[in-house]
């Protein structure tokens, strides 16, 4: 087999060719290593230099937030700065002069005032060189606003009433405030007002029919711009919860059902709303106590009767309280499921009566008659009167009353001694008298908690729910209960299950309690009780919403009735009572015997209220006009 | 003869080899590290920005709020960009009331980060009192739609929860302070 013959030859040139290929292979590793090291570091030293820069651009928005702070934003000048301390001063302060710190990085801050007249908009920057023609830098922006300046406050010692004020169809229910509007509900009339209050006196925006001649409630807002009005039926009391969409009050006001409380037989007194997000709000009805079926109204005069209790047993109905407006008296009954009932009265010596002869009293003839078949009317009782001045039905001093009464026939026990099964309440307005339309009600609660339009859950109660405010998830209620007490706490962090606070549902309050506010760490009650007794209870609750005991508790002789109290008057929650000439009381939060800070004569009782903090002025209500009270002149002593 | 010189060309070679390694094995690292430096400085600067984000909401939502008790929030402020958004989630407490208000709020630069602050407003009128302003990783107040903390209805609140800044929920910081510089690189 014969030898290759150029074996030698091309082994020297594959030999060359190894080194130049071998010399290129090192010569590019070499120069990839090199890149790759170069690069890396450049990348190391530019992450760095950037989150250099990233901190000094976030101390001089720091440094602007401390200008603002001292100043406002008002010394927040157009421009673009450097921030320094101002040696003088020892401040910071904004400097025309940009220099290039020791370490090449160039700071400035680039505030813009034309964003809006109410927010300043400030732009850290900062710049430096990487390498030598590499410019870099790195923006923080941020806004800022003068939260931190005192609002407008008046003297709140001496308010006075703005001349002229809106008259309006009543009677007027309830009041709100959002933005430069108010909304104002009536029993009468369109049902509800929308009203400009940047005039003085407010100015009539709109006037919106509520759905289905329904007249109007209570109120209270909710997110996403909803207002929830409680909407009455005009002829039977009964209610629907509507919403309204306020996103643009003055290109008109649309309100639509929202939940059918008829159905349910319920005459909704209060309402809150806890927001939840969009379309998620939990709307809490309050109701009246067991007048879950009435079906029509009637005038009535005299004598007028409030509330029913329908006890344990369904067929049995026990007397609660009646009310005498022109009178201004009431007594009441500890709610009972035995036949034996007490009851009193502010204006007679102590006594009791059976239930059977409180019918028999009240009832007209023809249904006298049947209430003797009546389970609850069978036994008489015995004196254990609730209220602080016990007293007997007197029969010669409300028996002219009666009788104007019973030609209507105004109240019933059962179904089958109906005196034509009219109930009288007069929480809905005086002279009137709700029928009875025998149907018991589905649900027997008293506050309903309804979300996305839908029932979830309800919880009964054993008194009208007269007012509530909410603390978290808690419902803090004024009602007329006297098991759990007037003053009562409803927990709702489950609102398919809401349940009392435990042990203590809440605290007893001598009298019906018919509003309701928190103030700091304070929540405040107004009662229906008038004549000397409190009126106005502050309940401390630093040691839980329902006090331990009543050392937590402070109370003061209004000497009116409380209808509302509101706690946004910055310093000093306010009342609005029926007391003549000073209708409009600002109580000194935290005092012992809870002085009076400032009162006002407005003319008529306040129905209700709510502080403008825009313009530091209080809405208030009365029956037929919409009221603006200002703060007086000079300072006030209100020290935060 | 061949095979000893091939022997001593292969010493090199293999030496070569080793050392090639471990230096592009090290240029690597250092090129990773680099970019991770990089990519540092950036998500630094984000976070920063998230930051300023979420206290330009809680400004506007302070001052509205005393504009008109009863603002709800819930509303996504995008008239910062580019610099990225902020949102208010419903604001806590009674509508309408003075006292005892919940503001909870999210900024969001423009690469993702988010921060999460929950401010906690004692009084509004007349001089607002701020008793907490803090970098949470849950809100306790602002309704379902917030980072909720132990909301078993929210569907943000594991997402957000996760890639929210460090929990500071215990800290009180001064009224004047906005968001700090820590936390959430998200």
């Amino acid at each position: 087999m014969p030898a290759p013959r150029f074996t030698l030859r091309q082994r020297n040139g594959f030999l060359l060719l190894e080194i130049l290929v071998g010399v290129m292979v090192m010569a590019i590793f070499l120069g990839s290593v090199s890149y790759v090291l170069i690069n890396g570091q450049k990348s190391t030293v530019e992450g760095s230099d950037r989150t250099h820069a990233s901190y000094l651009a976030g101390e001089a928005i720091e440094r602007v937030r401390s200008i603002r702070d001292a100043s406002g934003t008002a010394a927040l000048t157009q421009g673009t700065w450097a921030v320094e301390i101002n040696p003088a001063t020892k401040t910071w302060a904004l400097s025309s002069t940009i220099a290039a710190d020791a370490e090449g990085y160039t700071t400035n801050v680039f505030i813009d005032r034309t964003i809006a007249s109410d927010r300043v908009r400030v732009t850290a920057t900062t710049k430096w060189h990487h390498g030598v023609d590499r410019a870099e830098q790195v923006q923080v922006m941020t806004e800022f606003t003068d939260w931190e300046q005192a609002t407008s406050f008046g003297n709140w010692a001496s308010p006075a009433v703005i001349p002229n004020a809106l008259s309006l169809t009543g009677p007027l229910q309830d009041v709100v405030v959002s933005g430069n509007n108010a909304y104002v509900t009536s029993g009468g009339g369109p049902g509800l007002y929308v009203l400009n209050i940047t005039t003085t006196p407010p100015t009539l925006v709109a006037s919106p029919a509520l759905p289905g001649g329904l007249v109007g409630g209570a109120m209270a807002l909710g997110s996403n711009n909803k207002l929830y009005v409680v909407g009455n039926a005009a002829a039977t009391g009964k209610s629907t919860i509507l919403q309204c969409d306020i996103s643009n009050p003055s290109a008109g006001v649309s309100c639509s059902t929202y939940y059918d409380f008829s159905g349910n037989g319920v005459h909704a007194i209060s309402i809150v709303v806890q927001e939840n997000g969009v379309g998620a709000d939990t709307v809490i009805i309050g109701s009246t106590y067991r007048i879950n079926y009435i079906a029509a109204v009637s005038p009535l005069q005299p004598l007028a009767f409030e509330g029913s209790i329908m006890s344990s047993a369904p067929t049995r109905w026990d007397l609660m309280s009646l009310l005498v407006p022109q009178a201004e008296a009431q007594f009441s009954m500890p709610s009972t499921s035995s036949s034996s009932l007490s009851m009193a009265l502010p204006y007679s010596s102590t006594s009791s009566m059976s239930l059977m002869s409180l019918a028999s009293a009240f009832s007209s003839p023809s249904s006298t008659s049947s209430s003797s078949s009546s389970p609850s009317s069978s036994s008489s009782s015995s004196s254990n009167s609730s209220s602080p001045a016990s007293s007997s039905v007197a029969s010669s001093s409300s028996s002219s009353a009666i009788s104007s009464c019973a030609q209507a026939g105004f109240f019933c026990l059962t179904d089958a001694d109906c005196c034509s099964g009219v109930i009288c309440d007069l929480s809905l307005q005086p002279h009137r008298c709700e029928l009875v339309d025998g149907t018991p009600p589905p649900d027997p609660y008293e506050v309903w908690f309804v979300r996305n339009g839908a029932l979830v859950s309800g919880t009964q109660m054993f008194g009208d729910v007269n007012d509530m405010v909410l603390s978290d998830n808690n419902v803090l209620i004024a009602s007329g209960d006297t098991v759990n007490g007037q003053y009562a706490v409803l927990n709702f962090d489950d609102d398919s299950a809401p349940r009392f606070q435990s042990p203590q549902a809440g605290w007893p309050l001598p009298g019906t309690a018919k509003s309701i506010t928190t103030f700091g760490n304070s929540v405040f009650v107004g009662l229906v009780q008038g004549g000397s007794y409190d009126e106005l209870w502050e309940i401390d609750t630093s040691g839980g919403l329902v006090p331990p005991d009543s050392s937590f508790l402070r109370s003061r002789d209004i000497a009116g009735v409380v209808n509302t109290i509101n706690n946004v008057v910055g310093c000093y929650p306010a009342i609005g009572t029926d007391k003549a000439n000073q209708q409009l009381q600002l109580i000194d939060a935290g005092t012992s015997t809870l002085t009076v800070h400032g009162t006002l004569n407005a003319g008529a009782p306040l129905i209700s209220m709510q502080y403008d903090p825009l313009h530091d002025n209080i809405l208030a209500v009365t029956s037929t006009n919409v009221v603006v009270i200002h703060s007086g002149g000079g300072s006030d002593a209100c020290t935060l | 003869m061949l095979r000893f010189a091939l022997r001593n060309g292969y010493v090199f070679l293999v030496s070569m080899l080793v050392i090639g390694t471990i230096a592009a094995a090290a240029s690597v690292t250092l090129l990773l590290l680099g970019w991770t430096a990089e990519q540092n400085g950036e998500l630094h600067v984000q976070s920063a920005q998230s930051g300023e984000l979420a206290s330009t909401c809680v400004e506007r939502a302070v001052h509205k709020l005393q504009l008109d008790l009863s603002y709800a929030g819930n509303e996504t402020i995008s008239d910062t960009q580019p610099f990225g958004t902020c949102k208010i989630y419903n604001v806590g407490g009674t509508v309408g009331s003075n006292f005892d208000r919940t503001i909870c709020v999210q900024g969001f630069s423009r690469n993702g980060s988010q921060r999460l602050q929950q401010v906690y407003l004692s009084r509004v009128f007349p001089k607002t009192s701020i008793s907490t302003w803090d970098e949470v990783q849950c809100c306790t107040a602002g309704g379902a739609l917030a980072p909720n903390c132990g909301s078993s209805s929210s569907s943000n609140s594991s997402s957000s929860s996760s890639s929210s800044s460090q929990s500071s929920s215990n800290s009180s910081q001064s009224s004047s302070v906005g968001g700090g510089m820590g936390g959430n690189i998200g």
